[in-house]
């Protein structure tokens, strides 16, 4: 049975797409047949982070309108065997495409791939239920700021209200030298508050956006913490026990584990 | 006179046997609806008319009002046979709805279970037994207690008292009918805004305290001093 995975946040620019592009490297190459599916319709960023945008024959869209086949519209990645993207339309709005659709897509990957994980658009709206709908497990992307928390924290009431929880924490762009000078919130503040499972911490890495605009996920080959920190939720998402790393002022050191709420 | 008390079903309206024409009847709810916007919004209720004669053009203004305050007329109950075949007429309900569907509250559905015991002077209230989230939203006519955290940007609306066992960061309104004796308590206060009957109060921080109104203000009483 294929686990469908929608990658949230309720803010934007928290890193979502950034962290589907990754997390699908990350899993392919770590042996599992995954697909990364764009469910931000009209506003698609998933297949430039990736470096497949000049790819595009068709995409979700044309498969839910019959212009093709599901096959005809998923791009094999050349760096990953196992890696393909769906991409969705750019020329549409999210009312193109219905949650019992999003849902029959889905089914039809599932066949196919180990891992669906969908790429939501920010928002708590059609988009965002669309991307829900299907998913067997959600990820909350949140960056360490009040915010990005408060946005985190209504998405995941939604979450639970819909029956799809509980969610599982990616805290993004962490910076442990702003946490020591208490500029930033650390972890231990946001699980204090949304009192969900945290599955990783990726630190603020400067490779990222270099990345992102080459077209070249970090955790394809990638030695940055980032990348490390994406490889290593990878491993705890197929069940492998890695201890979760705090990353620290300076050095990565190998630190304690969050788990559960209180 | 017109009372309002918390049943399963959302509110029950019940209007005592006195001789007023109906329009007059329903200008005394309406200044409770009118009073109480935010609380009734979004929400059903029952009315209960006992004896009461009510043509069919009463019915309608009720309906009418009540659409107004977006509040949806679920049934009218009554013990007069002229009412009973006007009600019917109007294709309103005569009964109390099943409970098969949950009850829905407007912004997140949210399982509320009631207190119900009327014997030993205890009023209703609603237990919730997880915490509170941005965005999610409790209203209920009696007393509110949350087991469990209410986060930053979560709301309560209470016709009576609201008890926290866990960090009120949220806002808490107690009193909403404008009961100055209701009172609010926390395990640890640290709301967004608190607000007894009409009387405010925004960005307190404390542990375990009460805020209840003294005077026209509202105090916070730790658990400590007693």
């Amino acid at each position: 049975m294929a686990r469908i995975v929608t990658i949230t946040s309720g803010k934007g620019g928290v890193g979502k797409t950034t962290t589907t592009a990754n997390l699908g490297a990350a899993l392919a190459l770590q042996g599992h047949k995954t697909v990364v599916f764009d469910g931000d319709i009209g506003l698609r960023n998933l297949d430039i982070v990736m470096g497949l945008e000049s790819r595009i024959v068709y995409d979700a869209v044309d498969v839910i309108e019959g212009r093709c086949k599901l096959k005809q519209a998923l791009i094999r990645d050349k760096r990953a065997e196992k890696l393909s993207l769906l991409p969705t339309a750019q020329s549409r709005d999210k009312s193109a495409i219905s949650p019992q659709q999003m849902q029959q897509i889905c089914n039809e990957l599932a066949t196919e791939f180990d891992f669906v994980l969908i790429d939501s658009p920010a928002g708590i709206e059609q988009g965002f239920r669309n991307s829900l709908a299907p998913a067997t497990e959600v990820l909350v992307v949140v960056n360490p700021e009040v915010s990005s928390v408060r946005d985190a924290d209504r998405v995941i009431g939604l979450i639970e209200s819909s029956g799809k929880g509980p969610a599982k924490l990616v805290i993004n762009r962490l910076v442990p030298m702003r946490v020591k000078r208490q500029e930033m919130l650390s972890a231990d503040d946001i699980v204090e508050i949304l009192s969900t499972e945290i599955i990783g911490i990726v630190p603020e890495d400067e490779s990222i956006l270099a990345a992102s605009n080459r077209g070249q996920p970090v955790s394809f080959a990638g030695k940055s913490p980032a990348a490390e920190a994406y490889r290593d939720i990878a491993r705890r998402m197929t069940g492998e026990t890695v201890p979760i790393r705090v990353p620290q002022d300076g050095e990565t050191i190998w630190s304690r584990i969050f788990g559960g709420g209180r | 006179m017109v009372t309002i008390k918390g049943i399963r079903q959302g509110l029950l309206i019940a209007f005592s046997a006195e001789n007023d024409p109906w329009l007059t009847r329903l200008r005394e709810l309406e200044g409770k609806l009118a009073a109480n916007e935010a609380f009734f919004t979004g929400g059903q209720v029952v009315f209960d008319v006992g004896p009461l004669t009510l043509t069919c053009d009463d019915i309608q203004r009720s309906v009418t009002l009540l659409d107004g305050y977006h509040v949806q007329l679920l049934a009218i109950l009554s013990d007069n046979d002229t009412t009973k075949k006007n009600i019917v007429a109007m294709g309103v309900a005569d009964v109390l709805p099943a409970l098969e569907i949950p009850r829905q509250v407007p912004t997140e559905t949210m399982k509320i279970v009631s207190i119900d015991d009327s014997q030993n002077g205890a009023t209703d209230g609603a237990l919730i037994k997880k915490r509170l989230r941005a965005g999610q939203m409790v209203k209920h006519p009696g007393h509110v207690v949350v087991v469990g955290d209410v986060n930053p940007g979560a709301q309560i609306l209470a016709g009576g008292d609201i008890i926290v066992w866990g960090r009120l960061q949220g806002s808490a309104h107690a009193g909403a009918f404008g009961d100055l004796g209701a009172v609010i308590c926390a395990l640890e206060m640290a709301p967004t805004l608190i607000k007894i009957a009409d009387l405010t109060v925004r960005n307190h921080k404390g542990k375990v305290e009460t805020a209840r109104v003294e005077g026209q203000e509202i105090i916070f009483s730790s658990w400590d001093k007693g």
